[in-house]
């Protein structure tokens, strides 16, 4: 298995995997923040922004990680 | 704006933006399409305005390109200082921003262009020079072709823009009067008041802008600027009248105030016939005489029949007409000097009593700036942090354009950046499309002169608001030409993914500190908007007592004084940013019924102050009923005290029925203490009345908010969500 990561390449334009995995994090992230909101899960966070920030940063690591396996 | 006027203004602006633009490109200047930003940023509706803007950004690039070179000569070889200062600059130029009142672009400027000065490849002192130079070169040749275009090419005064919003402040007054008189013949609700009286708080200010961006555009304006001048000050202290006549509107016994004021009906159609005169003077310069004093008279007899508060707020209310009809008489003799009827009079000068409550407000930082400072800076640092760590595409932008959104956003928190970011997302592949399959096959000056007039005129002509305004500068940022020019598809595509990531950028810091949940903002000034007001009760209790105040005092004074009668607006500013998707419990009705409560307690709040009220006399009602009034100040007190807490706080059951009965137990009391006054046109019964009537006014405000606070869900703004 090749762990290191290459560019994706987009019509000759070459795309970091971070950048891409970083969009589809942020997206997902507001997802399971809508998701949070609509249960009334929110209620017991301290601070949603940091909270949303975190989410954020994991999906987009873990994402880092699959797109590497690919 | 008439489609002719539009087409010719959008001819002007692209013959202005491409020959600023042709001509730094052929003179070679270094970044040839600044001179084309200069006019593409500065473009507002009326010419006057457009060049008060691009003269406040010449002023505003040189200490910026000044503080760039001071900048790079302390930390050259230092980055961590060089990201220390430039943020640090950042925070004070925002600052500026937000207690500047006619130069806040100027500070925006002078923030952003610094930080496009340390972006100068390769970093030498000699480069960064050049860069500073032409920064400042290019900016002056934008004015320049923008003035010379706007003045030879279908020249057009900007004096019609004054009269226009002079006309639109008389019309507001006008039908405050009106409304007020529908209200007293009950043919109207008070809530339409409210409406009339916030439309007529924005006509002064955009009387106000006009003046500042038209005022020295030709010499006919410059010439009555000072008449004009004159007239926004008149139309504020009618505004303060207006706005008391209307506090008390519910206390009048409106079945028999006519009784009483037996001119009130005639007064009111005098008040008709000046505005329309006036009006009719500034239109068609018809000429008309000034008019004749008049003069108020209380029926004895049916003044008599009235309750002791019935009786103060009568005396108020007419001490409050003779004060409109002083008012619209010089505001009548002005606009006759305006329009060359009298001869022109010599330049107010501001009143004391405004020179030092100025004076005060210089002396106390402004929390709000303060806080924009603070985000402006640790957006800054934080784009420096990405471009020293990370380095993605965008690279040196990561800071500066940073900078230029983050001074945006600081002066305006409440405005949503998403809307923004949409319109750069759509708009910025059309010019993309543009630079790659169009620019390379021009070849030579005048095609490419020809293209970016068709295409700014387009952007001028065929869109408005946002979209128009990302045009420019998706023109200007995508369509950058140099000598010589290489056509990458790479660059231009990095630079839009870098433009819409750095806006969410700044979105996420914005985030981080509080501005995108405008329902805690909200919460937050309410809490400290009654905070304030409570301060304000009890200080006026100690100076009622005698008490000295000291400079500490008074500047705390001011600073709260300041809080509670800007806070209503800031509070009604923010709650149009809430998304009523996520709280649909409250609605925007309820949310202006809020405010519009707020404002209620604020007059009150300003009248109690105007009051002036002693209690040191010896003798008198305001003597005999010193405990009362002083029991009166505290409940009150009490009460802020609690919704300083939680602003949602419910009034305990039969407190309403309470207030009602103290109310009517004072009034016996204070019946005893008149009929010991053998004199009742007694100074001291003025003054007693005064304090009476602001103290009840403000009473029924507080009840007001406190029948209107219940049944609304601030419980549900106070629970933790993602928004």
């Amino acid at each position: 298995m090749n762990l290191v990561h290459h560019e994706l390449n987009i019509g000759g334009v070459y795309i970091p995997p971070l950048f891409l995995a970083a969009i589809i994090g942020v997206i997902m992230a507001i997802y399971t923040a809508k998701l949070l909101n609509r249960y009334r899960l929110s209620k017991y966070l301290f601070y949603p922004p940091l909270v949303f920030l975190a989410i954020a940063a994991i999906y987009t690591v873990l994402l880092d990680y699959v797109i590497g396996i690919f | 704006m008439d489609k002719n006027a539009k087409l010719k203004e959008a001819i002007k602006v692209a013959l202005a933006f491409t020959l600023a633009y042709m001509i730094a490109l052929k003179i070679n200047w270094m970044n040839p399409q600044w001179a084309g930003f200069a006019v593409a940023m500065c473009i507002f509706n009326t010419a006057g305005q457009s060049l008060h803007k691009m003269i406040l950004r010449l002023v505003g690039t040189i200490p910026g390109v000044l503080a760039g070179f001071a900048i790079f000569a302390i930390a050259a070889q230092d980055r961590w200082l060089l990201a220390l200062l430039g943020s640090a600059w950042i925070g004070f130029t925002s600052y500026r921003m937000s207690r500047s009142k006619n130069a806040v672009y100027a500070w925006q400027v002078a923030g952003f262009v610094a930080l496009i000065i340390l972006t100068v490849q390769p970093i030498t002192s000699e480069s960064i020079f050049r860069l500073g130079l032409y920064r400042a070169l290019e900016t002056a040749l934008g004015i320049v072709v923008y003035g010379l275009v706007t003045t030879l090419l279908w020249p057009r005064t900007n004096y019609g823009s004054i009269k226009k919003t002079s006309l639109d402040l008389l019309n507001a007054q006008l039908a405050r009067f009106q409304a007020t008189k529908a209200v007293l013949e009950n043919k109207e609700e008070r809530a339409k008041l409210a409406e009339l009286r916030t439309n007529n708080v924005k006509q002064i200010t955009a009387l106000n802008s006009a003046l500042v961006a038209e005022g020295s555009e030709s010499y006919e304006v410059t010439e009555v600027r000072p008449a004009y001048e004159r007239f926004m000050e008149i139309s504020k202290a009618l505004v303060d009248a207006q706005n008391r006549i209307e506090f008390h509107i519910e206390e009048f016994d409106k079945t028999h105030i006519n009784s009483v004021i037996p001119e009130l009906a005639a007064f009111i159609q005098e008040l008709d016939e000046r505005f329309k005169a006036m009006q009719n003077m500034i239109s068609t310069d018809e000429r008309f005489e000034p008019p004749e004093s008049w003069s108020f008279t209380i029926n004895k007899d049916a003044f008599a029949k009235l309750t002791q508060f019935e009786k103060a707020s009568v005396e108020t209310g007419i001490q409050n007409l003779r004060l409109i009809e002083q008012y619209t008489n010089e505001m009548f003799i002005c606009i006759m000097e305006i329009t060359g009827n009298v001869k022109l009079t010599a330049k107010p000068t501001p009143s004391p009593e405004a020179t030092a409550k100025d004076w005060y407000l210089n002396l106390i930082p402004y929390s709000e700036g303060l806080r924009g400072g603070i985000y402006a800076g640790v957006a800054v640092f934080l784009g420096f942090c990405v471009y020293f760590f990370i380095n993605p595409v965008g690279h040196s932008g990561w800071f500066q354009l940073t900078a230029s959104l983050a001074l945006i956003i600081a002066a305006s928190p409440q405005v949503r950046i998403a809307p923004v970011a949409k319109a750069i997302a759509i708009v910025f592949p059309f010019y993309i499309l543009i630079y790659i399959f169009i620019l390379p096959h021009l070849s030579g000056g005048l095609q490419f002169f020809l293209f970016m007039f068709l295409l700014m005129f387009s952007t001028r002509f065929l869109f408005s608001g946002v979209v128009q305004a990302m045009g420019g500068l998706a023109l200007v940022m995508v369509i950058s030409i140099k000598n010589p020019q290489v056509f990458s598809f790479v660059g231009v595509f990095g630079a839009y993914v870098f433009t819409v990531t750095a806006i969410y950028f700044v979105y996420a810091v914005t985030y981080l500190v509080g501005a995108a949940r405008p329902e805690k903002q909200v919460l937050r000034f309410t809490r400290r908007y009654f905070k304030s007001a409570k301060y304000l009760l009890a200080q006026l209790a100690n100076t009622q007592e005698g008490r000295e105040l000291g400079v500490m005092d008074k500047i705390r004074l001011t600073w709260h004084r300041n809080q509670v009668n800007n806070l209503a607006g800031r509070i009604s500013i923010w709650s149009k940013a809430i998304d009523h998707k996520l709280f649909p419990n409250v609605t925007p009705e309820q949310i202006g019924t809020l405010t519009e409560s707020l404002q209620l307690i604020t007059l009150g709040v300003d009248e109690l102050f105007a009051s002036k009220y002693n209690y040191s006399e010896s003798s008198g009602p305001e003597h005999d009923l010193r405990i009362d009034l002083e029991e009166w100040n505290r409940g009150l007190q009490e009460v802020f005290n609690d919704w300083s807490i939680a602003p949602d706080k419910p009034w305990k059951e039969g407190k309403q029925e309470n207030i009602k009965t103290w109310l009517e137990t004072l009034e016996t009391k204070m019946q005893k203490s008149v009929n010991n006054i053998a004199d009742p046109t007694n100074v001291k019964l003025d003054h007693f009345y005064n304090i009476l009537v602001s103290y009840r006014g403000l009473t029924s405000a507080v009840a007001n908010y406190a029948r209107i606070v219940p049944g609304i869900d601030l419980q549900s703004w106070k629970e933790e969500k993602f928004s």
